[in-house]
């Protein structure tokens, strides 16, 4: 049976099993907590029966699933490995947040493909190496840059994992009522299943499965929304009208910054934080790593269209679920009696008039003034979370929507911490064990490695994740400036300058990572933004230094060997193999 | 199995030099398809079309799609130029 048949096959049992349970609850024969736990039991036990039924004992199939994944399913794992729970979950609410000063994060988080495309994907895939500190050592040469690899991969990895780990834990609390511990390690064994016995191609094709219950659980609330406001489900197209009523209204209420605006003088740290997260995209490698895993280069073209093309369906949705939310909170809550509150904010709520509903509620609703008629101040949010996770009963559907949303959102964050988690163990068992300390190791003696130390990871990561550090969210965000600025330049001179060498790839790493990190210190610290670019943005200098310092430092050292640069050669031609030119195979 | 130094020199900095232009062609378009509406924003932001602020409606909507239009320009330019030269790569 093809792939394609299977998953057909799949989508289509997962749209039945939800029609089966919302015909349950019509029924009132399931509570709102069984159809919550019947998601999460059902879904994790989907991808486990995956990742059990893909186990693997070889290396290729191991670390890049054979290099025998389709374009086409390999952008949907891609758009499974790089929407995470942020994306999933918060982005929408970051928008209603902040009206057009979001959309850096929509367009940054899409544009990064672009580069993808023409300057690493095809390359990359030529160069048919195992991981991204891989490429480095061969191309360089030596130990040297290899190391300052592993340890940057690790570092952007570690704490994108913990982030995602606490994503599972908070979903987990909020639908099902479960202690943040217990969620956080119920979803670290669901994600082990997945990744432990068939690595890549394990993950591979969990991803997506995972990607498709992601995407039904994104668009449907907003789509039903769109259909009850306007007769048509695409709320895409339709929140233009929507758009139009915010306007009016903040003009009426006379709101100084327009939701459609650009918060003034805001021009410059949109730019630096859309193209820090361009670059960072180009530069995360558990994302490069996908790309090693197609049959051929062009095949590796085409699958960075289908990623790009699975990705924008969410993120082209975004913008009009925060359309959606500010317009209803604008209409049914603000300018409204107390007495005529819509009945979805008692289930989202945290204060709602003096009466405490729910502690992990995401707003208070409160009026200050007393005059018994709510204004602009007087919903408090505390968590920009509720727009997704509300936009359900905003649009009136029942309660089994609400439980799809929150396998959706467990789905977004399982599937990126799958990918992230292969990473971390990749670098340590194949780039240090494997190719540093102990060379002659048997592949039985390598995979075991891998294993034990994917144990490792992720019980380190969720037990990092339970002490709860609030740092760790703005921590992600800073990850795409130190892998834009730490890998990025390497990795496209190593393929376009063939006068590049170890100094130089080495300096630039160093130097590129460090300017980012200095600089994100220095702003998060001291609040001291160099040229006023604030820390979050910080790629768009890290960049063109680690450009900058790769050039001038290959000229102060003699050229690559004549080896090196036949090498470069090669992984320009789809033609002909490469890694037996670099003495591997 | 055939090494790319099988395939003469003139025939490979032909092909890179073609594979150079589309990227830099690709490179600019991305860049003005996403910094355009960006700097322009005063001014686009008050044509409306549809309902949507046109600098909003790009940097939400219409810069995504524009992106995914550049990629699958580049596969299918880039598949043409490699079978134009010979380079595809061998059939495993």
């Amino acid at each position: 049976m093809s792939w394609g048949r299977i998953f057909g096959i799949y989508t289509g049992a997962f749209v039945l099993f939800t029609f089966i349970l919302a015909g349950l609850e019509y029924a009132q024969l399931i509570p709102n907590r069984g159809i919550a736990y019947t998601y999460l039991i059902v879904t994790i036990g989907v991808y486990a029966l995956i990742g059990v039924l893909s186990r693997t004992a070889k290396p290729d199939q191991y670390y890049v699933a054979g290099r025998g994944v389709p374009a086409f399913f390999n952008g949907m794992a891609t758009g499974a490995d790089w929407m995470s729970a942020a994306s999933f979950i918060s982005m929408a609410g970051a928008l209603y947040a902040t009206g057009f000063d979001g959309l850096a994060y929509v367009t940054g988080w899409t544009g990064g493909y672009v580069l993808l495309a023409i300057f690493l994907a095809p390359f990359l895939r030529k160069f048919g190496a195992y991981t991204i500190p891989d490429f480095l050592a061969l191309r360089y040469g030596g130990n040297g840059a290899r190391v300052v690899g592993i340890v940057m991969a690790i570092g952007a990895s570690f704490t994108y994992l913990i982030a995602q780990i606490t994503g599972v834990g908070i979903i987990m609390g909020r639908f099902l009522g479960m202690d943040f511990n217990v969620g956080a390690f119920v979803g670290l064994a669901g994600i082990l299943v997945c990744s432990m016995l068939g690595g890549m191609r394990a993950v591979t094709w969990t991803q997506v499965a995972q990607y498709i219950i992601l995407i039904i659980a994104y668009i449907t609330p907003v789509a039903m929304l769109s259909y009850k406001h306007f007769g048509v489900p695409l709320p895409e197209f339709t929140y233009g009208q929507v758009l139009q009523d915010i306007t009016a209204i903040e003009k009426q209420l006379g709101v100084a910054k327009l939701w459609v605006d650009m918060a003034p003088g805001g021009m410059l740290n949109w730019f630096a934080l859309c193209f820090c997260m361009m670059v960072g995209t180009a530069g995360l490698p558990h994302i490069l790593m996908r790309y090693y895993t197609t049959p051929s280069v062009k095949q590796a073209r085409d699958s960075v269209g289908w990623s790009l093309f699975f990705i924008f369906l969410l993120y082209f949705t975004a913008p009009a679920y925060g359309a959606f939310a500010k317009w209803t909170v604008l209409k049914d809550v603000i300018g409204r009696k107390v007495t005529e509150l819509p009945a979805w904010v008692n289930r989202w709520g945290d204060n709602i008039l003096g009466q405490p509903l729910n502690s992990l509620g995401l707003f208070d609703i409160v009026d200050k003034n007393n005059d018994g008629v709510l204004q602009l101040a007087d919903f408090v949010i505390k968590s920009t979370d509720f727009v997704v996770l509300a936009t359900p009963e905003i649009a009136g559907l029942p309660f089994v929507v609400t439980g799809l949303v929150m396998a959706g959102g467990l789905a977004a964050a399982l599937s990126t911490a799958d990918g992230l988690l292969l990473t971390i163990p990749n670098a340590l068992s194949h780039d240090l064990y494997y190719k540093i300390i102990n060379p002659q190791a048997s592949i039985v003696k390598r995979l075991t490695t891998a294993r034990i130390l994917l144990v490792v990871a992720a019980v380190a990561g969720a037990y990092v994740a339970t002490f709860r550090i609030n740092i760790i969210v703005a921590v992600v965000a800073y990850a795409f400036a130190l892998a834009g600025s730490g890998f990025f330049p390497a990795l496209v001179m190593g393929i376009f300058w063939k006068r590049a060498n170890k100094q130089g790839a080495i300096a630039g790493m160093v130097v590129g990572f460090l300017t980012a990190l200095v600089l994100i210190v220095l702003g998060r610290n001291w609040g001291i933004y160099v040229f006023g670019i604030k820390e979050i943005g910080s790629g768009v200098i890290g960049v063109p230094v680690g450009f900058l310092v790769i050039w001038i430092v290959s000229y102060m050292f003699p050229p690559p060997d004549r080896q090196t640069q036949d090498l470069v050669e090669s992984v320009r031609y789809p033609k002909g193999t490469t890694l037996r030119l670099a003495g591997v195979e | 199995m055939a090494q790319p130094h099988e395939i003469d020199q003139k025939t490979r900095d032909a092909y890179w030099k073609e594979t150079m232009r589309i990227t830099w062609i690709i490179l600019v378009l991305w860049f003005v398809s996403w910094v355009g509406p960006l700097v322009l924003h005063n001014w686009l932001n008050k044509i409306v079309l549809f309902g949507f602020p046109v600098s909003f409606w790009f940097e939400a909507q219409g810069s995504l799609a524009f992106f995914i239009v550049l990629i699958v320009w580049y596969a299918v330019h880039m598949n043409r130029l490699d079978k134009k030269y010979g380079l595809q790569e061998d059939q495993v």
